[in-house]
């Protein structure tokens, strides 16, 4: 077996033991009543909905090369092939992620699993084919009889995401001001009028639900209702997908026609096409990498998304006033978006005399110094908010993962090139990190763990750290 | 002691064999050029040699060091062109030569070789102008004075004058040539016959990862049995049949 096979397995089996020991954990760690309550199970459910129905919300479809659609291939045919791939990715995506977590809480709850949970397995898929076929539809104008329901739920969705965020802000504004608010509101959930609101919601929500209060009619009769949508859907998709690829061929037209014009780049780029001046650069040998990033930040504007990321953080720090694991998943978006934006190195930069170990370590610096700087601004955030002060091993614990939290994150853009969710073979490390990020964050909240925490982290950094420079060795 | 050694140097892809077994040397004053028909595996000997593939078998020393081994210290012996030169996106052509200055650790007089090779490359009027704006040729041009900017004792070059314009080409194999006279070695992956033709003191012939032949033009031809002023085009052919 090849060694990134044998990194893959490992890899794989450590992501899922992680995810799938978080809940339980939590769950036996806390106040042994604590979803015992009603309250509470409605609260979690629907968090895990929102979780669970990720493919409605983010489901996308890759455009078709103008080389395909010259071959002599019907184009519904094409169509669905890519249907089929894009649906695939983010239902593994979304299995990976949602059901081994569940599948774990519900066995440590002694619920009424398996029925529960393969009603589960097939509303995360429904969600998955509904979010193509909807996006589908999007694309090609919703132009079929039924196109104006397909509309109307996809609007829903969103609607319903907008107002998830609105109430999160109008919470946490309560909560600054001194506010004290229950969770009883939740209970309007499960009125009809609440089910009706969040319809898109209820089928994951209420197959959650089951895996601990047991299958009843409720649940069974929305995922099938989900299923025949689905199926409409689907079938109105389906109806439209010559026009779809027809559609996209006009796109790669455009962009054919805009390049022989020489206007493609100034369409799709902000292009600066005059000459600027050079700069004098700092560094020697491998640290002069540290020049190429600082140039990169700034001709890039990169800088101009430091203070938003840090309002964002700090926000999240103002949302949870007494945990540290929201803020911290708050660091995790921006610096993956930092990340993103400096370009892989190419070819000649590898060949120059710099040491692939030093390299990946370099240019991962500035992602770990950018997270222990946004874990100092939420330890005292939280410091000052918190009426019980953070503990001195905590704020020391928290931040040294934030560092390796930093350092990770960057290990692995660098190893997946920026081109992650395009390869299915590396869904595992994107659930790794995933797991990485709420398995140690976790053990870092619990005041006796923050040891076991903080050594997870480190050890997790380790081998990422392991793997981009195995990566770097590897790929060209 | 050759310029550059490889011995018996392999690269897998999946089940498929880019390179098997080969062994070949490149001297010091010496231009090999790699022919070989898509897939020979060309490229991927390059990659090889400059270090950002790690072979699966062999060995490749490079002025004597090893570049599996001593990977660092090979590295600053070697100038690479690769197949598709993509400058970095936010940096300008001056700022490229100066990255690579600082990675060598030149000393301070890099700023004279530097402008010297942007005169030579006729880069002048893109020397302020970012990576993300340069058409095709001009990116080729910035990787190469950026390979040549060390003066590498060997320079690895994969399909180098593809993207140049034709007096662009000119001025590069002029250069070419006088790197040769002052010994360096210089080792060119092409499908331009004409190129090699003009160049190369020895050719070396892939085919499926494999060395089918080797040897100066001349050599090659006898070794096929067509005169001496048949066209390199009909050598290639005959060797791939055979």
């Amino acid at each position: 077996m090849r060694l990134w096979q044998r990194w893959q397995t490992l890899l794989f089996l450590v992501a899922f033991a992680f995810m799938g020991l978080l809940v339980p954990i939590l769950v036996w760690v806390s106040p042994k009543d604590s979803l015992a309550s009603l309250l509470i199970r409605q609260v979690f459910s629907l968090m895990l909905a929102f979780y669970a129905s990720l493919p409605l919300f983010a489901v996308f479809l890759p455009a078709l090369p103008e080389w395909k659609l010259a071959q002599p291939i019907h184009a519904r045919t094409i169509t669905v092939f890519f249907w089929a791939s894009g649906i695939a990715d983010m239902l593994c995506l979304s299995l990976l992620i949602t059901l081994p977590a569940i599948i774990s809480a519900s066995i440590v709850l002694k619920g009424r699993a398996l029925a529960a949970m393969m009603m589960l397995v097939v509303v995360v898929a429904l969600n998955a084919v509904l979010g193509a076929a909807s996006v589908s539809l999007e694309m090609t104008g919703w132009r079929t009889r039924l196109a104006l329901i397909g509309r109307l739920w996809r609007i829903w969705i969103w609607a319903i995401l907008i107002g998830a965020g609105v109430s999160i802000l109008l919470f946490s504004i309560l909560s600054v001001a001194g506010i004290r608010f229950g969770w009883e509101f939740v209970r309007w959930v499960e009125t009809p009028v609440g089910m009706a609101i969040l319809l898109p919601l209820m089928p994951a929500y209420h197959a959650i639900k089951a895996a601990f209060d047991g299958v009843i009619a409720v649940p069974v009769l929305l995922t099938l209702f989900l299923a025949g949508f689905a199926a409409v859907m689907v079938w109105q998709a389906l109806e439209v997908a010559a026009p779809f690829c027809e559609a996209t061929f006009l796109r790669s037209e455009r962009q054919q026609r805009l390049t022989k014009m020489g206007a493609w780049d100034a369409v799709t780029q902000e292009f600066v096409a005059k000459p600027i001046k050079s700069e004098s650069g700092f560094g020697l040998k491998a640290t002069s990498l540290f020049w190429l990033y600082w140039l990169n930040w700034k001709r890039n504007s990169l800088w101009a998304g430091e203070l938003p990321a840090l309002f964002i953080i700090l926000f999240s720090a103002f949302v949870v006033e007494k945990g540290l694991p929201f803020p911290s998943l708050a660091i995790v978006l921006p610096l993956l978006f930092y990340r993103v934006f400096f370009p892989h190195p190419p070819e000649w930069l590898k060949s120059q005399p710099i040491s692939a170990g030093e390299a990946v370590l370099i240019l991962a610096l500035p992602s770990a110094l950018r997270a222990s700087g946004w874990s100092l601004a939420i330890l005292f955030t939280l410091a000052l908010l918190s009426p019980k002060g953070i503990g001195i091993a905590n704020f020391f614990a928290f931040f040294l993962a934030m560092i390796a939290l930093g350092f990770g994150i960057d290990f692995v853009v660098q190893a997946l090139r920026a081109s992650w969710w395009t390869k299915f073979q590396d869904l595992p490390w994107l659930a790794f990190v995933i797991a990485i990020v709420l398995g140690n964050l976790m053990f870092l909240t619990l005041t006796d763990h923050w040891l076991l925490g903080l050594l997870l982290s480190w050890a997790a950094c380790i081998v990422l750290y392991l793997w981009a420079k195995e990566r770097w060795l590897k790929e060209p | 002691m050759a310029l550059l050694e490889v011995s018996g140097l392999s690269k897998r892809f999946g089940q498929i064999w880019a390179v098997r077994d080969l062994s070949f040397e490149v001297e010091r004053g010496e231009i090999v050029v790699l022919l070989g028909p898509n897939g020979a595996g060309k490229t991927t000997t390059l990659r090889c040699i400059a270090g950002v593939l790690l072979p699966d078998k062999g060995s490749i020393r490079i002025n004597g060091t090893s570049i599996l081994h001593d990977p660092v210290t090979a590295k600053r012996h070697l100038g690479y062109l690769p197949e598709f030169p993509q400058p970095m996106p936010y940096l300008t052509v001056w700022e490229h030569l100066e990255l690579v200055a600082r990675i060598h650790a030149m000393p301070d007089n890099w700023r004279q070789r530097a402008n010297e090779l942007i005169r030579r490359l006729n880069l002048t009027e893109w020397r302020d102008s970012l990576g993300k704006t340069l058409p095709k040729g001009i990116r080729e041009k910035t990787i190469l004075a950026c390979a040549m900017l060390p003066e590498p004792p060997l320079l690895l070059l994969d399909e180098p004058i593809v993207a140049i314009d034709p007096i662009g080409q000119q001025v590069v194999k002029g250069m070419l040539r006088e790197w040769r006279e002052r010994g360096h070695g210089i080792l060119i992956s092409t499908h331009i016959l004409a190129f090699a033709e003009e160049l190369a003191d020895r050719i070396i012939m892939l085919d499926r990862g494999r060395k089918i032949a080797e040897g100066t033009p001349a050599d090659l031809r006898e070794k096929v049995h067509v005169g001496a002023s048949a066209p390199l085009e009909q050598v290639f052919a005959k060797l791939l049949e055979q």
